[in-house]
């Protein structure tokens, strides 16, 4: 199952879709900061500035990777991750074929646990391939340099791509409370868009109340408050403590939403 | 009519094809879609599944595969309980209310992976007798999303038919075929049950019931209405079919005659609906009148029958 799981994702346009989404937006972003040729500011002048990398993308060539991940990790990756999960159920109750898988027959448990593994790989080689591209990149316009934090640190380059590379999976991880969601809304559902709407309405919800600082603390519950925290990674010295408790805030969420998930689909009635 | 009771059950390899005990179904909202539906199903039959629309057919079915969780009551295929997922479903050939594929894969690729996910390899596949059965020609290369209803549905014929079924469970088979593949349809299904399958046929074709089962049980409202063979079910009732030397001659008379119900040509002969009237007092009436009876046989079709059936079950 896992295998014919796999088999349907590389078989598939939208795939190759969202493959060239992660690829097109850093190509995109560096190409404008390597157009347009900012003047990076003095590094002193941005100490805890809330533009952080932004501001000092065109310092280095992981400077601008660093840029572009935040910006992906907040919009691109979501935004895949939401397709995958919402569809991953659903679309198959709504081709007709759920039904006729439950009867060649495939258990419940196996159906959903490839599926979610396979999301799950994807969405791993998917930060993955986001990371490369980003650095890739960056280098290619802006050159092997160390990086300049916006506390006005600088971090020799080999250094700064290994916490680069650590960053990564907690990336994907980070995303893990509102994938969740979506596949627990396409398990109970048969149409895609809504285990993606219900998602990506987590994910928009979650950051709106971030930006409120009337929330005070509570904010730190929320999914996406953690997001940017494997920037944390990128100062001098390294703070993982961010990134612990990021990874932590998920746990709820993805225990909570497989266990839904599983509860309900275990009874669900499959009529179409 | 008989009604076909069930009690006990056992797990030898006499067991019948199916058996449901007091299967019920009340969908969210208090829908009692089947209620206490219980049927014994054997080995060999071409059983049909009749029944207005909503009368739970299809839910009957899903709950016989483990699709559907009943409320009450136990399904059993070849003396096995059966639960979601069960192992006995492997001896199951499936077509349920209309057949399911990833829209861009081909024909043939969905047959494949369809195989593929039950952890079998395409060995084990009768993949070249699917593939006659779909009939598709090169279009088996082409994507399905792409079919017609028609092909759509031939191709889930095949795939039902991948694993050699024992159990072939068909809902509205031939529904969106022409009628050179509803002929073709009816062939394989009668081809099917002369190797030893028992087949559970759904459809709304009365004639289609009448030329291909051999047993069938008639469902309103979620219950059970009438079972049994299907030549008792079509012996039983007021009907009669009579052949004649003068057909116009012979259908005024009947048309005037008390205790005739309705009169309708019926090539070459008249369908006749008694109402209380004895057959010997038709013969005797139109030779009365010149009329010289070639022919008289007592006879129900199956659409009277499901008609009575139907008529006959309290709401």
């Amino acid at each position: 199952m896992i295998r014919v799981e796999f088999y349907k994702q590389v078989h598939r346009v939208r795939t190759y879709v969202l493959l060239f989404i992660i690829a097109a937006f850093p190509a995109l972003l560096t190409l404008i900061f390597r157009v347009a040729r900012p003047a990076p500011p003095a590094s002193a002048e941005h100490a805890g500035d809330d533009l952080g990398f932004i501001v000092l993308a065109s310092s280095s060539g992981l400077n601008m990777a660093i840029a572009t991940l935040g910006h992906a990790g907040d919009v691109i990756l979501p935004i895949v991750g939401v397709i995958l999960a919402g569809s991953a159920v659903a679309e198959e109750a709504n081709w007709g074929t759920l039904g006729y898988l439950l009867v060649r027959p495939v258990s419940r448990r196996r159906l959903v646990a490839s599926k979610l593994l396979v999301i799950s790989a994807l969405m791993v080689a998917a930060t993955a391939l986001a990371v490369l591209f980003a650095v890739a990149d960056g280098v290619v316009a802006f050159g092997w340099q160390a990086v300049e934090t916006p506390a006005g640190a600088t971090i020799p380059a080999g250094a700064a791509l290994a916490r680069i590379a650590m960053a990564t999976p907690y990336i994907a991880w980070s995303l893990a409370g509102v994938i969740s969601l979506g596949f627990f809304v396409s398990s109970v559902s048969s149409s895609s868009l809504n285990g993606a709407a219900a998602a990506f309405g987590l994910a928009a919800v979650s950051q709106i109340l971030n930006s409120l600082p009337v929330l005070g603390d509570a904010r730190y519950v929320l999914p996406t408050h953690y997001w940017r925290a494997w920037e944390s990674l990128l100062v001098s010295p390294a703070k993982w403590s961010d990134m612990a408790i990021g990874a932590a805030v998920q746990l709820p969420y993805v225990i909570v939403f497989l266990a839904l998930t599983w509860w309900f689909f275990k009874r669900r009635d499959i009529v179409s | 009519m008989s009604l076909k009771q069930t009690a006990g059950h056992s797990h030898t390899p006499d067991s019948p094809a199916v058996r449901l005990e007091g299967l019920t179904k009340t969908f969210a909202g208090g829908v009692a879609a089947v209620r206490a539906l219980s049927l014994s199903i054997e080995r060999g039959y071409v059983f049909g599944l009749l029944g207005p629309n909503g009368s739970g057919k299809t839910t009957t079915m899903r709950m016989m595969l483990g699709l559907v969780r009943p409320t009450a009551g136990r399904a059993y295929i070849f003396g096995q309980q059966v639960s979601p997922g069960h192992q006995v479903l492997r001896r199951v050939g499936v077509l349920v209310e209309r057949p399911g594929f990833v829209p861009y894969f081909s024909g043939r690729r969905n047959l494949e992976t369809f195989w593929r996910a039950g952890g079998q390899s395409l060995d084990e596949a009768d993949i070249e007798g699917a593939l006659r059965v779909a009939g598709l020609g090169d279009a088996i290369d082409r994507r399905a999303g792409d079919y017609s209803k028609g092909m759509q549905q031939r191709l889930g014929l095949a795939q039902a038919l991948l694993n050699r079924p024992d159990l072939l469970v068909l809902d509205e088979p031939t529904v969106g075929l022409d009628p050179q593949e509803v002929r073709e349809v009816r062939t394989l299904i009668r081809d099917i049950a002369e190797r030893g399958s028992t087949v559970i046929l759904s459809s709304h074709v009365l004639a289609e019931v009448e030329q291909l089962c051999s047993h069938v049980a008639v469902l309103d409202h979620g219950r059970l209405a009438a079972s049994g063979a299907l030549s008792d079910l079509t012996q039983a009732g007021s009907s009669v079919y009579i052949e004649v030397d003068d057909i116009e001659q012979a259908a005024a008379v009947l048309g005037r005659l008390p205790g005739v119900a309705a009169v309708s040509r019926e090539a070459p002969g008249l369908s006749i609906t008694l109402d209380g009237l004895e057959r010997a007092a038709v013969v005797s009436a139109l030779t009365q009148h010149g009329v010289g009876v070639r022919t008289i046989t007592a006879r129900q079709r199956l659409e009277d029958a499901f008609v009575q059936a139907l008529s006959d079950e309290p709401q």
